[in-house]
């Protein structure tokens, strides 16, 4: 029996008439869990926030029905609408910092939740909730304000907040997305647990198709708006029936690389590296507290090797990229191409050519205001001293193929390029410097799933082409896995374990790195 | 499209802003040249057969065969005789006065009201308030635009060094900057304006030392937030230098926010001559200068050609540079869609 329904419905822009949802119709069944996947731009978000009537209707145009209990949701008035929002379907959203009041305690927050409830809750409810979401300390937390808590604790706090009323449905837009693997895993078990117990039903929205097929029974597969497919989670990995569905179901299977003979160059090597941040100043020195941000690491990278470094937020991995790149000051010894050192980096910029790096973000990593070839020509210019403008020319061209973009976007600026085209843009500022050592702090995540798999064929041609090393950095083991020879996992600062990838991932030695892989989902 | 040509893109867009722009424009670059509009010497004229052309030549009374050594009043009695022959003939501009030629032969006392001959009326010194107006809307404009530039650049350099380096740079700068914003500029103003001259450069100056500040508080947050970008960080591995950077990556970004506040500061430097030259302690006297003619205004408040017409120019002026920034701000916030 169904408990939401969606009939024919349509999403357009109001003044570009532009379709971002076309005759979307499907249904949610009692008591079940229904995954929507697709990439960014699909729609996905949209009809969610169209089931609770939140869309503008300034701005979007809709059409079509929704049958909650019986009554459409575009029928419904403003006042209408309230009284189902929180009480019977509710919302949990992406982004826990921005859905949560900055300038109100979350115990005024949640008890603006119990005000506007159908049926009476007391303090006893709220201590309940919060401890079935896995909170403890409720007291503490309950007079805290959003920026004390992690990241974790509010999302937790953000479900307990939309579980409290007790909503027959409960819709999750990426959940889990701005959270670390471990942290994903945890809060997405427990908000099945909650599911079940509470006797609800769930859509949980998520690019990702693995961590969907964990948890619900049923796929609905979108694209630019459409529905593509609907079918059962099994039957969805089975037997997909859409291209779009198998490249999503088929693209990772895992293979790993061998790992390089021992006898070649090394291009990185670290010894004893430190690095620590100033977090409370002081006139006298003992008083001056630091947060160690890399605590002796040692590693090397050999020649053409891709070495991995896994780890989460806060593990110190992009710290150590700005290291190895000499954006930050370190303590210790980094020797690239067995001799470059701190202090020639220091009397000679020009060396910086050997080493390069691609930014996680290709929205900010390309400066607004510059042509393609103005950057694409400004490495050039300034560490390989050419000033010919042809040669330059015939440079940029050169490397745009290589990156598999057309020349004639040389004279455009990056804002009218996709994301997967501005991290080529950023992979051929990088190249065209013919850099023996590439650094990729985490160079997919800001993509979608398969961007991220044409990038990373990219890469891997690009580094058989030029016989590159490359030092990834990245909290996606799927994409470790597939890419590097070696890896590094690293937590609270330290290099806890090291080996060939295969061995880190199928048989790994430190409890921390089988609960990593564990979240992940490779099974 | 480069953002510059979007934002321009979105302004034409903008037909009140866009007009007013132009008539903006139009009006600054004929008061640039006042002298050909309203003068008292002749563009060019002739006498006994031969060329004479005041307007760039000083001449004597005697070249015209008259015997003093001086400068020739062009509309007194010795060169109107002149001019009576038939055969001598001048060419005066459309407003045959200047901001400081006084009207000796006005039948009415000083100041005296619109007529044929001062069309505008003439102040209470019998200067022509038309003239007067060309001249000081011309020295309102240049001097606006001038303690705009120069407080552009001393801003910009400022706010790009605190927020570049940010750090203990930073702090100092900041204190120093607290320390040089508490000082009471208005008094060092009076105080100024007794010791030296007063004139236009003088002001130029003594305002300059203050009116950089509001400005590289948003330049420097522009530029704090300029400096964490990934961009800056891709230019440093590419070798750039700190002031390639700047100039290069973080200035063209943060251009904007000047871009904004550029008309607003515009009109907020004509009001500050203004009202000096209204309180006295402006330029002096003989400069043309609305504040000073808003001034006389006040004191003779029946002559109300002197105030109402300085008030819709002032007005008019101050109207159309907001109405420009409007635009501009619209532009720039609307230049995603």
């Amino acid at each position: 029996m169904s408990i939401l329904e969606f009939k024919k419905l349509n999403i357009g822009l109001k003044n570009t008439n532009a379709n971002l949802v076309s005759n979307l119709s499907f249904e949610l069944d009692r008591g079940e869990a229904l995954g929507i996947v697709g990439e960014s731009g699909s729609g996905k978000s949209l009809t969610a926030l169209s089931a609770l009537g939140l869309l503008d209707d300034n701005i979007f145009n809709s059409s079509g029905e929704i049958i909650f209990e019986d009554n459409n949701i575009f029928d419904l008035s403003n006042n209408e609408l309230s009284a189902i929002r929180g009480n019977k379907l509710s919302m949990i959203f992406q982004e826990p910092m921005l859905s949560l009041n900055p300038v109100k305690s979350l115990r005024s927050q949640i008890d603006e939740c119990i005000e506007l409830s159908n049926h009476k809750l007391t303090l006893n409810d709220i201590h309940e909730t919060l401890i079935s979401v896995g909170l403890t300390d409720i007291d503490k937390i309950l007079s805290s304000y959003p920026h004390m808590l992690s990241g974790g604790q509010r999302q937790r706090f953000m479900i307990a907040m939309s579980i409290i009323r007790k909503p027959r449905v409960i819709i999750a837009d990426e959940p889990t997305t701005a959270l670390d693997v471990t942290l994903q895993k945890q809060i997405l078990d427990m908000l099945i647990t909650l599911k079940s117990n509470l006797d609800m039903s769930m859509i949980l929205i998520s690019h990702d198709i693995n961590l969907i097929k964990k948890y619900c029974d049923r796929i609905i597969v979108m694209k630019e708006g459409k529905l593509l497919e609907s079918n059962t989670t099994s039957n969805i990995f089975s037997n997909p029936q859409h291209e779009y569905t198998k490249e999503l179901v088929n693209f990772k299977t895992p293979t790993y690389r061998n790992s390089i003979i021992d006898t070649q160059q090394l291009v990185l090597e670290t010894n004893k590296l430190n690095c620590k941040y100033l977090t409370k100043d002081s006139l006298f020195k003992y008083k001056r507290l630091y947060y160690k941000a890399l605590e002796n690491i040692n590693i090397h990278i050999k020649e053409g090797e891709s070495v991995g470094i896994v780890g989460e937020s806060g593990s110190g991995k992009t710290t150590l990229a700005m290291s190895i790149m000499h954006l930050l000051s370190y303590e210790g010894n980094i020797k690239i191409c067995q001799d470059i050192d701190k202090t020639q980096i220091n009397l000679d910029r020009k060396l910086r050519k050997n080493f390069q790096i691609i930014f996680q973000d290709p929205f900010s990593s390309l400066s607004p205001r510059m042509t393609i070839m103005q950057i694409l020509s400004e490495g050039v210019k300034s560490l390989l001293d050419i000033t010919d403008i042809h040669i330059i020319h015939k440079m940029c061209k050169s490397i745009l193929k290589d990156v598999g973009l057309d020349e004639d976007m040389l004279y455009r600026y990056p804002q009218e390029f996709s994301g997967g085209q501005r991290q080529r843009i950023a992979i051929a500022r990088a190249l065209i410097l013919q850099p023996k050592l590439l650094i990729l702090d985490e160079p997919t995540s800001a993509l979608d799933v398969l961007v991220q798999e044409s990038i990373v064929k990219l890469l891997l041609d690009l580094q058989e082409k030029y016989n590159l090393s490359y030092c990834f950095i990245s909290h996606d083991l799927h994409l470790i896995r597939k890419i590097c020879h070696r890896t590094y996992v690293m937590k609270d600062a330290n290099v806890i374990e090291e080996g060939p990838t295969k061995k880190v991932f199928e048989n790994p030695s430190e409890k921390y790195t089988q609960e990593l892989i564990d979240s992940s989902f490779i099974t | 499209m480069n953002t510059f040509d979007v934002i321009w893109k979105n302004f034409k867009r903008n037909k009140r802003s866009i007009y007013s722009l132009y008539i903006f424009l139009t009006m600054f670059v004929l008061s640039l040249f006042s002298e050909l509009i309203s003068n008292n010497k002749p563009i060019m004229m002739s006498v006994e057969g031969s060329m004479y052309y005041p307007y760039i030549i000083e001449y004597t009374e005697r070249d015209f065969g008259g015997e003093l050594e001086t400068t020739p009043d062009y509309k007194g009695y010795f060169i109107s005789d002149l001019l009576d022959n038939s055969n001598n003939w001048a060419i005066f501009p459309l407003n045959p006065h200047s901001y400081n030629s006084i009207n000796f032969n006005n039948s009415t006392p000083n100041p005296a009201p619109p007529s044929a001959y001062n069309i505008l009326g003439t102040d209470d010194r019998g200067r022509d308030v038309l003239a007067r107006l060309i001249y000081g809307f011309r020295l309102s404009v240049i001097f606006a635009l001038a303690l705009t530039a120069i407080g552009i650049i001393i801003g910009l350099f400022f706010g790009a060094i605190q927020g570049y380096f940010a750090g203990r740079t930073d702090l100092y700068l900041q204190r120093f900057i607290e320390i040089w914003g508490s000082m009471p500029e208005l008094y060092i103003l009076i105080i100024f304006a007794s010791i030296f001259e007063p004139s236009i450069l003088l002001l130029i100056i003594l305002l300059s030392l203050f009116g950089w500040i509001s400005l590289s508080d948003y330049v420097r947050a522009e530029f704090l937030k300029g400096r964490n970008m990934d961009y800056v960080n891709a230019a440093r591995t590419l070798g750039l230098n700190d002031w390639q950077i700047i100039v290069k990556h973080i200035l063209p970004n943060s251009l904007i926010s000047v871009v904004t506040f550029l008309p607003f500061r515009i009109s907020g430097a004509i009001l500050i001559l203004t009202s000096l030259d209204f309180l006295g302690l402006g330029v002096p006297p003989t400069t043309p200068s609305l504040g000073e003619l808003l001034s006389q205004g006040k004191d003779n408040i029946s002559a109300w050609w002197l105030s109402l017409t300085t008030f819709f120019v002032l007005v008019g002026t101050l109207l159309l540079l907001i109405f420009i920034g409007e635009g501009i701000r619209e532009s720039i916030s609307g230049k995603s869609s």
